[in-house]
């Protein structure tokens, strides 16, 4: 588990982190969320070790963060947003390298390296020069590099940055592996549709301060009330009165060409509505929730007071 | 791994020995510092045969081309260090891979030493591969072995002071270039201060007195003689001049050169003792003569000081690396 408790971080005058407070259960994907300046590196920065809170704890795998930093910096798998390679060096000798700083026996790194690369697939890159190699596989070298000494927690910042799609389809496809083998991984990153593709839970970090945490259903709200845009063929108000009365549906707005239905619960819901329309022999051509995105909560609580949006 | 293992393990060196000689760089500096000890010895060494007048005159070659040598090595090791050492971490943190390698379990001080190692150990390389050329001076002979090894001593040790100086503005700079300009200015400045403001302290008579300061041998024709002190000062100013490389390393060539034709003195013999065309009178100044290090070599001050300095250097890099990441809070009384 990772926790973070009321971590305050300035730099000179500026607050870098201010009152920022989370949990982060053991397992999960937990994406980090912010505009430009909330303080994402200088949380995932305080989590490795690396940066020391102005106040304000926070402890990773049980280690604290301030009585032990070395012992959480060997705990956890660092991949900055920006990061350097060693010129004059095959991604073999680069991982051999990391592992030897590690002092991993000897007899061990080889396997260890061929391992590595292959699992973050490249696999006939090993006596590559690593200047050689693209953004996206230097990426996932640096993924490997993390992973060298099998820590229970993976901090990427910003892995997908830079990345052109195939490269972050890719790099999508790893992080879920690595959720398979039951690492704990915070991801930071701009790109909400990637963190919503592979994180379970989320924290929206904004001026310093987590202002919202969860999955995207607690964000959303969408647990306990939804909305559901329908677009219909035939006549909207026709659609509508078929919700009527039905189980769950809280409220209908038709509009030109669909109807907006709030309904309580989740995703399940929306089989008992379609259910219903399907019923009464309404012509349906699409169906959407609204609102219920991760730039939709995004928006919404970056951009409103924090007394509101927290 | 074994206590001394573990100790002595520093997988950084490697690295950077690896790295830096896959480099074209390193192939040039080779090529450079080959040709610039070939091209100093052939020509000292054409100097000394030009002005050989004598059996005696050709016996002191030897001592001609090792001056020359010795000061084309010093020259090129003072030129080459701030370079190789200056950027070492700067370069990591502009590279962006400091951070990483302090996430491992590589601590600070190996960082440091290992970077400084590594460097000299490209310094220790070239020397090796020059060995053919000076060994030059080892067949024309006139000089002994211990002679030899005190130089090369001194300048093992400028190396590692100027290093050490490069390794700590390395440590402080956020970029390399700015690491290398101060590595260069501190080098200027250990070269050239002590001699400048011992000098001014002299010519404003500081602490003159009798009886103290340098002692000098003196030789001209006729045979060697202890002259007495040409310079009587207090231990002040000759102190501080001892502080600069250049004046430890020349002091001690000189000297060699002096006893090296008391040497040839005496082996050749009555009628031979004649030294025209050779500069091999003068005045030497290698000793201290006054104060708590009276009796003192000049190298010897240089090397208290260098040690000294050298040490202040890299603990202080030390200390700067290890304040780039947190370590633990010290337990507060009474707390946990």
């Amino acid at each position: 588990m990772i926790t973070g408790t009321h971590l305050a971080r300035a730099f000179g005058t500026q607050m870098a982190l201010s009152d920022c407070s989370f949990q982060i259960d053991t397992g999960t994907v937990f994406g980090l969320v912010g505009p430009n300046g909330a303080g994402k590196t200088t949380t995932l920065r305080i989590l490795a070790g690396l940066l020391q809170p102005t106040s304000g704890t926070a402890s990773v795998d049980g280690v604290d963060v301030l009585d032990h930093p070395q012992g959480v910096r060997e705990r956890v798998g660092w991949m900055p947003d920006f990061f350097g390679v060693y010129d004059r060096m095959t991604a073999r000798e680069y991982l051999s390298f990391y592992a030897s700083c590690y002092r991993i026996p000897r007899a061990r790194v080889g396997r260890l390296a061929a391992d590595l690369m292959d699992l973050v697939g490249l696999p006939d890159r090993m006596d590559t020069p690593v200047e050689a190699l693209s953004r996206g596989m230097k990426q996932r070298l640096c993924l490997a590099r993390a992973l060298i000494p099998d820590p229970p927690v993976l901090l990427l910042d910003e892995p997908a940055s830079g990345l052109d799609p195939r490269a972050r389809v890719e790099l999508r496809e790893l992080v879920r592996e690595l959720h398979r083998m039951g690492k704990t991984m915070v991801v930071s990153s701009h790109i909400l549709p990637e963190l919503a593709e592979m994180c379970t839970s989320f924290g929206f970090i904004d001026g310093g301060r987590m202002v919202a945490s969860g999955t995207l259903e607690e964000l959303t709200g969408s647990r306990d009330r939804s909305t559901l845009r329908i677009n219909v063929a035939g006549d909207v108000h026709e659609a509508a009165a078929a919700l009527e009365g039905v189980e769950r549906v809280l409220a209908t707005r038709p509009g030109d060409s669909s109807i907006e239905v709030d309904v309580r619960g989740g995703a399940e819901t929306t089989s008992i509505v379609l259910q219903a329309l399907l019923a009464a022999g309404v012509t349906m051509t699409a169906v959407n929730p609204v609102g219920s995105s991760l730039e939709d909560v995004f928006l919404r609580v970056t951009g409103q007071p924090l007394e509101q949006s927290a | 791994m074994t206590s001394i293992g573990s100790l002595v393990w520093n997988p950084i060196i490697a690295r950077e020995a690896r790295t830096r000689m896959r480099s074209k760089r390193a192939a040039f500096i080779l090529f450079c510092w080959l040709a610039a000890l070939g091209v100093v010895t052939v020509l000292a060494y054409r100097s000394a045969a030009d002005q050989s007048g004598s059996v005696a005159a050709l016996a002191h070659s030897g001592v001609t081309v090792f001056g020359a040598l010795v000061a084309v090595v010093v020259a090129l090791v003072m030129l080459l260090v701030p370079g190789l050492v200056g950027g070492s971490i700067a370069g990591e943190r502009e590279r962006q891979t400091l951070d990483l390698l302090l996430c491992t379990r590589v601590r600070p001080w190996r960082v440091v030493i290992g970077k400084l190692a590594a460097s000299l150990a490209f310094m220790g390389f070239l020397l090796v591969a020059s060995l053919p050329i000076l060994s030059v001076v080892a067949l024309l002979g006139g000089i002994a072995w211990g002679d030899i090894l005190i130089v090369a001593g001194l300048g093992a040790l400028t190396a590692i002071t100027i290093g050490s100086m490069s390794i700590l503005f390395s440590a402080l700079s956020k970029g390399p270039t700015g690491a290398i300009v101060c590595s260069y200015v501190a080098m200027f400045i250990l070269l050239v201060g002590p001699l400048l403001l011992g000098s001014y302290l002299l010519a404003q008579g500081v602490g003159s007195s009798t009886g103290g300061g340098f002692a000098s041998s003196s030789v001209g024709p006729g045979g060697p003689s202890l002259a007495p002190a040409t310079y009587q000062q207090s231990p002040g100013p000759p102190l501080l001049m001892a502080m600069s490389p250049g004046m430890a390393i020349g002091a001690e060539v000189a000297s060699i050169a002096t006893q090296n034709c008391t040497t040839a003195v005496y082996n050749i013999g009555p009628g031979f003792n004649s030294f025209s065309g050779v500069s091999c009178s003068g005045v030497t100044i290698d000793r201290i003569t006054s104060g708590p290090l009276n009796g003192w070599h000049i190298w010897q001050v240089y090397a208290v000081f260098a040690v000294v300095l050298s040490a202040l250097c890299i603990g202080l890099a030390i200390v700067a690396l290890r304040g780039r990441v947190p370590w633990p809070r010290r337990a507060r009384p009474g707390g946990a």
